[in-house]
């Protein structure tokens, strides 16, 4: 393994050294990236939104392992945090407190790669993706110059341009001027930040979460009225996508918290008072029984998390 | 141009006819989609009987006449039109997207081929005749010749290139110049397709704008704004290419003796073809297609 990244890492720098950045970046994402999605294009008797649909399902899949290791992350993050928490309280040392924090997160075998491998792909995609629209659509026939330079040797490739740029209601080369899918991009945004949301001990951490939940969808409204409908269609299609896989990892816990997320939520419950708190657990552990039919949400509140983590801390207990 | 009116097709889809001494609207024509080739006038027995046609990218062809703007024709191909329709006699010829090459009579719109010619790829270049051929060439990297009279294919094999032929060709008696966004311009004879280089020209760049043939060299713009001087007999480079170091997608258009190139971003130049002047700027604007160039 050690040595194919080598070998593929000495590759790439030579590229980089003969062809330069972005020629080197061309060559290895968008030039593929454009030749697939006209293969897909081609496959789906040119229907480009549906290949652009198919493109989204083979990458996730390809993906899916990242996926699930995010989702997996998370639901380790949720299962360690009122340990954290604990720890956080104990430990003024801020050494001494990183410390343990580490440890219980190893404990859990929370592994916080897993969260951010999945999001550096999916934006890494969308990127690319918009280049790669910007070469197949274009503005204009002329910018089809530059897709001719861009297209492999295969007859069939080329037999398939001009694509058919029209999607549903929408031309995949332009934004989309009826702000349907801009709004149906914040949506989904939406939907995703508050499945990848994880409680959090501090009323800080809550109110930062809470802003990104509402600050990304905006953002990405914001970007898409002025980006290629295309790359709005993947966007969207990439998180229904992420919400099966959130199914598959939680089961129909997840979609729960599915059903729960397309619904307004109630403001997170900052973290109670140290004495609440032991109350809390307290109970938890004496209803644990009842408990165990009771569907955990990804985002729910902290302190049913935590009510959670004490029935799981109490079977441990019952274990020893 | 015709009379005190110049003609125009836009990306808007509208055909526009401007009074030549005032740039005033005469009137203007709109099609459901951009006009992306150019338009084709054809001039009757009557000033009532000229005809202006437009190819459209709704898939229809427009026959207006010219005085007034009003539609007389209309033909739906069926498919996007990207090239300039072109005019011989009472027939006019285009190709379209779909792959598909139409001749057509000029007065009814009516088809003259038994059918349409059809080939697997998108027909984007400007047709243009050479003697009783029509040639056409597409995304699909090849260049047809197909009888005028038929729509069945003149050559035993269509030229083939290595990118699409997409800028118009050349044709000076028996030679054809073919442009292709391979870099190169092919050279073929126009009877049977053969090669008439040893090989091709290759410029630094794919060759969109059509060539032209001033002061005894065939001009070549490349892509990537260098102009280039071949011998039309060899194919042979004469002497350093000319550096606009713009991009250069519309056809260069002969002056005097000279030549006038439109860079995209508008600024229009004065190439001297002889290699003996530098290259000046004659007007800077916002445009970038061909020029047209009052008789």
């Amino acid at each position: 393994m050690t040595l194919i990244s080598f070998i593929a890492i000495a590759v790439v720098a030579s590229m980089v050294l003969i062809y330069g950045f972005s020629n080197t970046f061309n060559l290895i994402l968008i030039n593929p990236l454009i030749n697939a999605l006209i293969v897909l294009d081609r496959l789906v008797f040119g229907e480009f939104g549906v290949a652009i649909i198919l493109f989204t399902l083979l990458v996730r899949l390809a993906t899916l392992p990242f996926t699930i290791r995010q989702f997996q992350s998370m639901k380790s993050m949720q299962a360690a945090q009122p340990r954290l928490e604990e720890v956080r309280k104990k430990f003024k040392d801020p050494r001494k407190r990183s410390e343990e924090e580490m440890k219980i997160m190893r404990e859990h075998g929370f592994n916080p790669l897993g969260c951010v491998m999945p999001m550096v792909i999916q934006f890494g995609l969308f990127f690319c993706l918009y280049r790669a629209l910007v070469f197949t659509m274009g503005g204009s026939p002329e910018s089809l110059i530059g897709l001719s330079q861009r297209l492999y040797p295969w007859s069939f490739i080329h037999e398939s341009v001009p694509l058919n740029q029209h999607f549903l209601w929408l031309n995949l080369g332009q934004p989309d001027t009826t702000f349907i899918l801009p709004i149906l991009v914040g949506y989904a945004t939406y939907v995703q930040q508050k499945l990848s949301i994880t409680p959090n001990a501090t009323p800080q951490q809550a109110q930062q979460q809470q802003m990104m939940t509402w600050m990304m969808p905006l953002i990405l409204v914001w970007i898409s009225l002025s980006l290629p409908s295309g790359v709005g269609v993947y966007w969207v299609a990439t998180n229904i996508f992420t919400l099966f896989a959130s199914y598959y990892v939680y089961g129909r816990r997840g979609l729960g918290s599915w059903w729960h997320v397309l619904l307004p939520l109630p403001t997170p419950t900052p973290a109670p008072a140290p004495a609440a708190r032991s109350q809390q657990q307290a109970a938890a552990e004496k209803n644990e029984q009842s408990d165990d039919d009771r569907p955990e949400r990804v985002t729910a509140p902290a302190s049913k998390v935590r009510a959670a983590h004490g029935k799981r801390r109490g079977k441990r207990k019952n274990r020893r | 141009m015709r009379g005190n009116k110049v003609y125009f097709g836009a990306y808007d889809g509208n055909v526009y006819a401007l009074d030549t001494a005032t740039g005033a609207c005469a009137w203007a024509f709109k099609t459901d989609g951009p006009i992306i080739g150019g338009l084709a006038l054809a001039v009757g027995d009557t000033p009532a009987a000229d005809r202006l046609y437009a190819a459209s990218d709704d898939g229809k062809l427009y026959a207006l006449n010219p005085e007034s703007g009003v539609a007389m024709n209309v033909f739906d191909a069926g498919s996007s039109i990207w090239t300039t329709p072109l005019i011989n006699g009472n027939n006019i010829y285009f190709g379209t997207v779909a792959g598909t090459a139409y001749a057509l009579r000029s007065d009814t719109l009516a088809p003259v081929w038994s059918k349409p010619f059809e080939t697997e790829a998108a027909l984007i270049s400007d047709p243009v005749l050479a003697g009783d051929k029509v040639i056409i060439g597409g995304i699909g990297w090849k260049l047809f010749a197909l009888d005028a009279k038929t729509g069945n294919p003149a050559w035993d094999q269509p030229v083939k290139g290595d990118n699409w032929f997409w800028g118009r060709p050349l044709v000076d008696g028996k030679t054809i110049y073919a442009p292709n966004l391979d870099h190169k311009v092919y050279a073929v004879n126009a009877d049977t397709g053969a090669a008439v280089w040893p090989q091709p020209f290759k410029a630094d760049d794919g060759v969109r704008a059509s060539p032209l043939l001033a002061g005894g060299s065939l001009i070549v713009a490349d892509r990537e704004g260098n102009i280039f001087s071949v011998d039309p007999a060899t194919g042979a480079e004469q002497r350093p290419p000319t550096i606009l170091s713009r991009t250069i997608l519309s056809d260069p258009v002969p002056f005097g003796g000279d030549v006038l190139v439109m860079v995209q971003g508008g600024n229009l130049y004065h190439v001297d073809p002889r290699g003996e002047a530098a290259p000046r700027l004659v007007a800077a604007s916002f445009a970038s297609a061909t020029p047209a160039v009052s008789p």
